[in-house]
């Protein structure tokens, strides 16, 4: 079918460019900072994370509170701002407090509420979208409860540490991902052959998964005891960077934008 | 009663479920495909391509609603078939008017 409207495929390239292009510099930062990466690693991810929650709020703000969407943004953007609060919190910790690894404390609490929200968003879009797919469902959940298994395997089998508090938050962590990654692939398994819903759902879908793995590596790290935290940062700050880019895409394509529209008339009928 | 009109308010209804804003934007870049959303000429048969292009599978689900206001609208039962694409149930409900008439 012919399409003349917004030109979803130079946005999709120059979007993934940006992604890319941004996450390679504000990495960079992190990894090449030395002495002062505790600096670094803190700022990029709390100015990723700004990022993010910000574009979410100007969502939220236009399409106010009607519909599928409407409800789910919203929700999103509680959850993002919950999130936003643990990294500043943790900043506050490292930066102000000077405390090492600020594991668990205060910032968990809000880490863990955002989770809410987010299984709200993703099980209220999965449950408009995804009923199509339940074989997908399935798969889906087989292959996030596989990967728990074996993550909750080889924390418990290499804890030193006998913090229990400690190690369930570690371990709460990727359950908690895992039942985020099921409805999000569901709902791409739904949407994939959508010209306006392919790239979202793709990149929200990995931006779970990469604070998945990073969540995984965290608690790993955590329960052995091993150096190099740093490391999952790199996978905070692009998780944060895929989920501003999703909402860059839903606010341009999903939000009316009246001047956006009669520029694209006003172009057509010059 | 002009049926065209009558499946666009579906249309429409179905797609508010998405929000008054995405509502907006999904007519107007439908409208970029060469469908016609005026409610008199409103053609379901390319407004269901133009959502499946936009939306994937997951335009099913807006097919669907449409099926159910449009059984509301008409006053006929529902048929809960999902093996059958909800385009062809609205056709089969059109169809069934058509032979009533």
């Amino acid at each position: 079918m012919r399409y003349s409207g917004f030109n979803t495929a130079s946005v999709q390239r120059n979007l993934v460019i940006s992604l890319i292009v941004s996450a390679a510099i504000s990495n960079s930062l992190i990894i090449f900072s030395g002495e002062d990466r505790v600096v670094f690693s803190n700022w990029t991810i709390n100015a990723a994370a700004a990022i993010a929650l910000g574009i979410s709020l100007l969502i939220t703000w236009r399409q106010k509170l009607g519909g599928l969407y409407g409800k789910t943004y919203a929700a999103f953007t509680i959850g993002l701002a919950l999130w936003f609060v643990a990294e500043m919190l943790w900043t506050y910790y490292e930066l102000g407090q000077g405390i090492e690894e600020p594991f668990p404390s205060l910032a968990d609490a809000f880490w863990l509420a955002g989770y809410g929200p987010f299984a709200y968003h993703l099980f209220m879009t999965f449950r408009f979208f995804g009923k199509v797919s339940k074989k997908h469902l399935f798969i889906a959940s087989l292959g996030a409860a596989i990967f728990l298994a074996q993550l909750t395997g080889i924390i418990l089998s290499t804890a030193e540490s006998t913090d229990t508090m400690a190690l369930a938050i570690s371990i709460a962590y990727p359950v908690l991902d895992a039942v985020l990654i099921v409805p999000a692939i569901a709902v791409l398994a739904s949407l994939w052959r959508g010209r306006l819903t392919f790239t979202p759902w793709v990149l929200l879908s990995s931006a779970i998964l990469i604070t998945a793995v990073a969540d995984s590596g965290f608690a790993y790290y955590t329960a052995a005891g091993l150096d190099g935290m740093w490391v999952w940062d790199l996978f905070y700050n692009t998780s944060y960077m895929m989920a501003a880019a999703t909402l860059f895409w839903h606010n341009r394509f999903f939000v009316f934008d009246e001047k956006r529209v009669k520029k694209v008339w006003q172009q057509e009928n010059r | 009663m002009n049926i065209n009109r009558v499946l666009w308010s579906c249309a429409e209804d179905a797609l508010q479920s998405l929000g008054r804003s995405a509502m907006y934007t999904v007519v107007w870049q439908i409208n970029k495909m060469d469908v016609d959303t005026t409610p008199d000429n409103f053609d379901i048969q390319r407004f269901a391509l133009a959502l499946q292009s936009l939306f994937g599978e997951g335009s099913e689900t807006i097919m669907n609603l449409i099926y159910r206001n449009l059984c509301r609208q008409l006053e006929v039962k529902a048929e809960p078939d999902p093996a059958l694409p909800a385009i062809e149930r609205i056709n089969k409900v059109l169809e069934a008017r058509k032979m009533n008439h």
